[in-house]
């Protein structure tokens, strides 16, 4: 697969495991984060197919999409994911959508708004951050140190870096949760996995959000270890459409896994107004 | 990207490689474009495949059918998506002839490998050779992936999950089953019947969790269906009565020697006419054996109130079970309580397996298992022991649903008149060509009345053979026609069964001609003899066990042969039966006395309906009495070893009587009614016409009445009792409960046992109060309760975090099986929530997020909601004079209290700055001022956290549920151009929600579904502050003399007034004020002396550091509202 063009259309739709559920006219895409895949939405999904026509699909780095079409070389930024995201939409022949990003996926979404404005009426942001390291006045997050600590556990003994972040990343006490998430990040290739943490890491959106012309609605949950709540304030400050910020008082960076009930209506409320 | 398939079959191990190609071979047979997952897993469900995942499907503990019925539903689901795939698809054609192998199955395949790679011991090879090359997509070594983690894999794929969550599997659930492999039991193949088990089998067994609990709790029901009580015995007892407690449909009460004094059971038998029936649990019989004396004495009290209750509702939903683990326990049982055997009607199930692993009992082709000898001696022989029993069974035609524990058990086999008639001629026809001679028809001369109503009083003349020889022949030959006759009428005449049962049929027919025969035989060829072939429930053990010589049954067909019969039989019990004789008259009179008290009742009390209550309710104790006189009797005849049967009732007594003229709607029929008080008959009243064998039939008007306007005292009192007010919202409740039991509602075919309420108005304490003390009185236990708040999105409880509000209901029911389920604040539902509380109002089961299904049985819903039905506005307690709101006081927490003294500026403080706002400021006596000032509330912050562990700390009492806003507040400080980002209220949310989707409007729906909507008046606070400051300023006079003033801030007050509120009656506050609040005054006369008499006093409350906050709740001996002491300040 190696320096093949990447593919589009409908082979893209099939690699992708692209999924279309609800009616309505308005539609939405629902763009997983790392380490999980689309069934991630599956609590927040009924909250939203009644009145909207849903585009489900994994990003290419998931566990479900067939190793053997992971470009290395070609997914070494977020330029790729957003080319796939805008191919399934022109292969959909979408002309307008609202985008719901989780975590990497609303940095995606953040590009792929700028590249192609008029496909995005409204970005929902959950847990997104435009840059994970800490920089001068910036807090991302994480120290360089610490993101160099990570990758090294990684790739020293995947299985137990992932069995050790899962709960973390989950946060709340939601059992259930956290054996959803381990089941996705285990399925995604160790190598892979590792692979994006790094083109991720190293990605950095904080010039770029004022570019941003469509709304935004940032949703960030009281704690969650991955993003400061102070990002979200940057996010609503940087950003250039008008931007809202929802805070749900739960906790953990994958609200809907844990907090389905709190999101759902938060998302029904935000894409009611695009 | 597809994959040709022999890539991906070298990637798999032989057994997957199979698999493949099957996949393969449905892929190209259906001519689809490639080979997905879909048909990999339906290739791996036919019976010739391997037995992985058919065998993992069966173990899978699913939602709510039987494993049969839902793999039949999986088939036909992959059937319908692949022939879906084929609509998708068929645009490319296939190529070549084997469809390569899809992009998800691939990746199925590369996850599997992966999987099978992680394993701890080659984690390190696979590790290093992965990350070397970054851009090498795979590892060199190619793993074969063995099946199982093949299909572990692909149920991850979202298609295929999908699909097995159509048909009702969780493939978590199946997932699991695969990690976790059968027991070796397991593997008899499905159809297989159990392998006898003796009692030294058990110790093979293996102790992996199974369905042989099921199986148990399934012999169990039946019996409970058969009208008798299980005595569960053998090693597995225990066990197999636990579980079937924790499964059974039925409401299970404990009793027990220690506990017998606060159980009260004729209240929770009165009860279980409302509900599937009561299964009273006298626990391990050992308990009731008891070596020491006081013991025994209490052991004995639990059997005589549970025979006694058991005799009461007899023909009701009322059954007792126990277990012992030895059979010696059970014989030293019956030592002590000789005959209770009988008298309880027990029947031996012998519990040998502890844990029978996949024992999974045919499901189609069993019929009932019935035990007619166990009585006798089931543990005679070890070939008794194996189950199921499957003797001959006369004429009773159990009819098993092995899908779920009969809910509505066996139905009975009642002819209609018309078969009746036809099967007696054919008998007749039968019995006259085997040359037996004498037939006896009582049909004629009846009484008209009697002609008319009591029609099972004329089937029987049937059985009025006399027979010479050639019995056994006739007997198979009559029982066959029977039961030809049964079957016909059943499928053609079901309809007309119910109209056809007399208003208080025996429930039960038992083949009679063998009984019939001795009788005969005993009574020589010339005596006329009477048969019956109806005969009271207890008396069919006796009959079938006991070998007497003589069986007769009692007539109520004639007078001259009633007569005749009473004679004949006193005359051949007249060795010293005086007694006997007595008894009898002594019955009849107080069925008369019953009857014209009734009458009288009746008569007068046309109109009121109310006193009819009282009347009956009244008059139940006689009626009880008089059963006991009969079950005395009962027990006379039966210790005279005569298997006598008597039903006293004297049909004479019908003409005897006074006229009957009174004006009622149902004269005619309540006439008879109370003409004969047979002890059935006042059964099958008290158990509105619920027969012995549970099954509904359509009950007589009077008995509905009855039992229902007695159900309906009961209920209005016991509720009554715990939420102390809404006399008229609690009555109404009440009359909806009984009114859905004595209705038959149906939702589409099936009968509807669930009942739905809403609750409007304010006085949320009350609605949850009422709501809980439902739970105790319907439902057995006050953990029967599902509380949720809709308008929180936290519930409190950590087990329900991440949980929508539907799914903590599902788990919820489906541990509990029945209960009350409260869901306040409705109105602020989400659209899921509303759109599942639809669904379970119109399917009778709530389904969760993932599709698992609860039904709801006969479950209480109550929706409940603020507003007042007339109008959505909001009916707060503010309106004129009320100061305290409900909100507010809702949001009341516990905090300590302080009195602040300052002492001699009684006078000074009393300026008019401070108005005087509630009423009983200006008290004569005491010169109270008492000045809210509304200072200290904006001060106390939430503590989130603080009030979580209230709600924990009393799970069972009414809680206070916490608010927060519903809506998540959003930082966006300025309010948006669009106006409705930072508003946190409810309006902004609706609004938002009407754009897309209304929700009010099915909120209505929903509202208008319910079978009871009740009106809660709001809580009258201001009253209850008045009687507050009363009771204040009466001990501060009592005290301190009258010269101090006592203001009290709002907060402390609100903060009474909630402890109030929140308590049953006002004894916690009255205790508080008794004990802490009089003692600080004590404390403060103490210290201050004669001083104390001109002070000002400030009852206000303050914050505290946490510590001293958490050390104050453990000693709360005043509930958490309430502190322990008040604090004196000076200042």
């Amino acid at each position: 697969m190696v320096g093949a063009p990447p593919p589009s259309g409908a082979k893209l739709l099939q690699i992708l495991n692209v999924r279309v559920v609800g009616s309505g006219e308005r539609v939405v895409v629902l763009s997983h984060g790392l380490g999980t895949d689309q069934s991630v939405w599956s609590r927040v999904l009924p909250y939203l197919t009644r009145d909207h026509r849903v585009v489900l699909y994994d990003l290419a780095c998931a566990g479900s999409v067939n190793p053997d079409h992971f470009d290395f070389g070609r997914y070494n930024g977020l330029d790729a994911y957003v080319d796939d995201l805008l191919s399934i939409l022109d292969a959909l022949s979408i002309k307008r959508c609202a985008l719901v990003g989780h975590s990497v996926s609303g940095m995606i979404g953040i590009v792929a708004s700028i590249r192609r404005p008029e496909l995005f009426a409204k970005l929902v942001l959950i847990g997104c951050s435009p840059c994970f390291q800490n920089d001068g006045d910036y807090h991302g997050g994480f120290e360089v140190q610490e993101v160099q600590e990570v990758f090294d556990a990684m790739s020293a003994n995947y299985m137990a870096w992932a069995t050790g972040y899962a709960p973390l990343a989950v946060g709340a006490d939601v059992p259930e949760a956290v054996q959803e998430f381990s089941r996705t990040l285990f399925n995604v290739r160790p190598d892979i996995s590792l692979h994006v943490c790094r083109s991720v890491f190293k990605t950095d959106l904080r010039g770029v959000l004022g570019m941003v012309k469509a709304p935004c609605v940032v949703v960030q949950t009281a704690r969650d270890i991955s993003i400061p709540a102070i990002v979200a304030a940057y996010l609503k400050a940087h950003l250039g459409g008008h931007t809202t910020v929802e805070l749900l008082p739960t906790e953990g960076h994958l609200p809907h896994l844990t907090a389905p009930s709190l999101l759902g209506p938060v998302l029904r409320r935000a894409l009611a107004r695009h | 990207m597809p994959t040709p398939v022999p890539a991906a079959r070298q990637c798999l191990a032989p057994a997957a490689v199979t698999a493949l190609d099957a996949a393969v071979a449905s892929a190209r047979r259906r001519a689809h474009a490639q080979t997905t997952s879909l048909h990999l897993i339906a290739a791996l469900l036919p019976q010739a495949a391997p037995p992985l995942l058919r065998d993992a499907l069966a173990r899978a503990r699913s939602a709510a059918y039987s494993p049969r019925v839902q793999l039949k539903a999986l088939e036909l689901c992959f059937a319908v998506s692949l022939d879906r795939l084929a609509s998708t698809s068929t645009s490319a054609p296939p190529t070549g002839d084997e469809p390569p192998v899809s992009n998800s199955l691939m990746a199925a395949i590369k996850r599997s490998q992966a999987n099978q790679r992680r394993n701890p011991d080659t984690f390190h090879f696979y590790n290093h050779t992965a990350f070397q090359p970054p851009s090498s997509p795979a590892a060199p070594s190619q793993v074969r992936v063995e099946l199982s983690h093949l299909v572990l894999a692909i149920l991850d794929d979202p298609v295929v999950s999908r699909v097995f969550d159509d048909a009702g599997f969780r493939s978590a659930d199946v997932k699991l089953a695969i990690l976790r492999p059968a027991p070796p039991l397991g593997r008899l193949p499905a159809r297989a019947r159990p392998p006898p088990l003796f009692l030294c089998s058990f110790a093979a067994a293996d102790d992996a969790p199974s369905p042989a609990g099921d199986d148990n709790g399934r012999r169990v029901a039946e019996i409970l269906a058969r009208g008798r009580n299980p005595m569960l015995v053998g090693v597995g007892a225990a066990s197999a009565a636990a579980d079937f407690a924790a499964n059974s449909p039925y409401r299970i009460l404990p009793v027990g020697p220690t506990s017998i004094d606060q159980t009260n059971l004729s209240v929770a038998a009165a009860m279980a006419a409302a509900t599937s029936g009561l299964v009273i649990s006298v626990g391990d019989l050992r308990d009731l054996v008891p070596d020491d004396g006081e013991l025994q004495e209490r052991a004995r009290r639990v059997v005589a109130e549970v025979t006694r209750v058991l005799e009461t509702h007899r023909a009701g939903r009322v059954w007792v079970m126990g277990w012992s683990a030895t059979y010696e326990t059970y014989l030293t049982f019956l030592s002590k309580f000789p005959l209770l055997d009988k008298d309880w009607d027990l029947q031996l199930l012998p519990i040998t397996a502890v844990r029978a692993a996949g024992l999974v009992p045919p499901v189609t082709t069993t019929p009932a298992f019935s035990n007619p000898a166990t009585t006798a001696s089931p543990f005679s022989t070890p070939a008794s022991l194996v189950e199921p029993f499957v003797p001959f069974r006369g004429i009773m035609n159990d009819t098993y649903e092995s899908s779920s524990l009969p809910t509505h058990p066996c139905p009975q086999i009642l002819r209609c008149q018309e078969c009746n008639d036809r099967c007696e001629q054919e008998v007749t026809t039968i019995v006259k060509g085997s040359g037996i001679t004498g037939e006896d028809y009582h049909q004629g001369g009846l009484p008209s009345p009697l002609q008319n109503g009591s029609m099972m009083g004329l089937n029987n003349g049937l059985d009025a053979i006399k027979v010479r020889d050639d019995q056994m022949v006739l007997k198979s030959k009559v029982l066959n026609l029977q039961k030809k006759w049964n079957d016909y009428c059943l499928r053609l005449h079901q309809g007309c069964q119910s109209i056809n049962r007399g208003p208080y049929q025996y429930p039960h027919y038992i083949g009679v001609p063998a009984d019939m025969e001795r009788a005969t035989l005993s009574k020589g060829s010339d005596s006329v003899t009477l048969k019956r072939r109806v005969i009271r429930p207890s008396a069919v053990s006796a009959t079938r066990t006991n070998a007497a010589p003589k069986s007769v049954s009692p007539p109520s067909i004639s007078n001259q042969t009633n007569e005749e019969l009473v004679l004949s039989l006193q005359g051949r019990h007249s060795k010293g039966d005086d007694q006997f004789q007595d008894r009898h008259v002594q019955l009849q009179q107080e069925d008369l006395s019953s009857c014209h008290d009734r009458e009288n009742h009746m008569s007068a009390s046309t109109a009121a309906a109310a006193s009819v209550a009282t009347d009956l309710v009244l008059s139940t104790p006689r009626e009880s009495s008089s059963k006991g006189t009969s079950s005395a009797f009962w027990k006379h005849v039966g210790d005279a070893d005569k298997s006598t049967h008597l039903t006293p009732r004297k049909v004479d007594d019908l003409n005897q009587k006074p006229p009957l003229t009174f004006v009622q709607p149902y004269s005619s029929r309540s006439s008879r009614n109370v003409g004969q008080t047979s002890p059935s008959s006042l059964h099958s009243a008290a158990s509105g016409g619920v027969s012995a064998f549970g099954q509904w039939q359509k009950p007589s008007h009077l008995a509905v009445q009855g039992s229902d306007l007695s159900n309906y005292k009961l209920l209005v009192e016991r509720l009554f009792e715990v939420v102390g007010r809404q006399e008229e919202a609690l009555s109404a409740i009440c009359e909806s409960i009984v009114r859905c039991q004595s209705t038959e509602r149906r939702r589409g075919a099936n009968r509807k046992n669930d009942m739905w309420f809403s609750f409007h108005g304010a006085d949320s304490m009350a609605k949850r109060r009422a709501a809980a003390a439902l739970a105790e009185l319907v439902h057995g236990h006050k953990d029967n309760f599902i509380y949720l708040d809709l308008s929180l999105q936290d519930w409190g409880d950590s087990s329900f975090r991440g949980k929508t509000g539907i799914d903590c209901v599902v788990e919820e029911l489906s541990k509990k099986r029945r209960c009350v389920i409260f869901l306040d604040n409705i109105d602020e539902a989400d659209c899921l929530v509303q759109d599942s509380l639809s669904h379970a109002s119109d399917t009778g089961r709530f389904r969760d997020m993932r599709g698992k299904e609860v039904a709801i049985n006969d479950s209480i819903v109550v929706l409940s909601t603020r507003f007042t039905r007339s109008s959505r506005n909001l009916l707060v307690g503010v309106e004129e004079g009320h100061t305290f709101s409900e909100a507010k006081i809702l949001t009341v927490r516990g905090q300590q209290l302080k009195i602040l003294v300052e002492p001699g500026t009684a006078i000074t403080s009393r300026g008019p700055s401070r108005s005087p706002v509630v009423v009983s400021s200006s008290h004569p006596l005491a010169k109270l001022q008492t000045s809210l000032c509304s200072c200290n509330v904006s001060k106390r912050k939430l503590n989130d956290s603080d009030d979580q562990e209230n709600l924990l700390e009393s799970p069972s009492n009414p809680k206070r549920p916490h608010r927060t806003s519903s809506v998540p507040f959003d930082l966006n400080l300025p309010v948006g151009e669009d106006g409705s980002n930072g508003a946190d209220d409810d309006d902004s949310s609706n609004s938002n929600d009407n754009s897309s989707g209304n929700p009010e409007r099915s909120i209505d729906g929903l509202l208008c579904l319910v079978d009871g909507a009740v009106e809660f008046k709001p809580f009258d606070f201001g009253k209850l502050a008045n009687n507050i400051l009363r009771e204040l300023s009466n001990m501060l006079g009592n005290v301190l003399g009258t010269g101090c003033t006592l203001e009290v801030d709002v907060g402390a007050m609100e903060q009474m007034l909630a402890a109030s509120w929140a308590s049953e009656d006002r004894r916690p506050l009255q205790a508080w004020l008794e004990q802490v609040f009089a003692r600080s005054l004590d404390e403060l006369k103490l210290q201050r002396g004669n001083h104390a008499s001109s002070s000002a006093l400030r009852l206000v409350t303050y914050e505290e550091d946490t510590a001293a906050i958490s050390a104050a709740k453990e000693d709360s001996r005043f509930g958490a509202l309430l502190p322990s002491r008040i604090i004196l300040e000076w200042r």
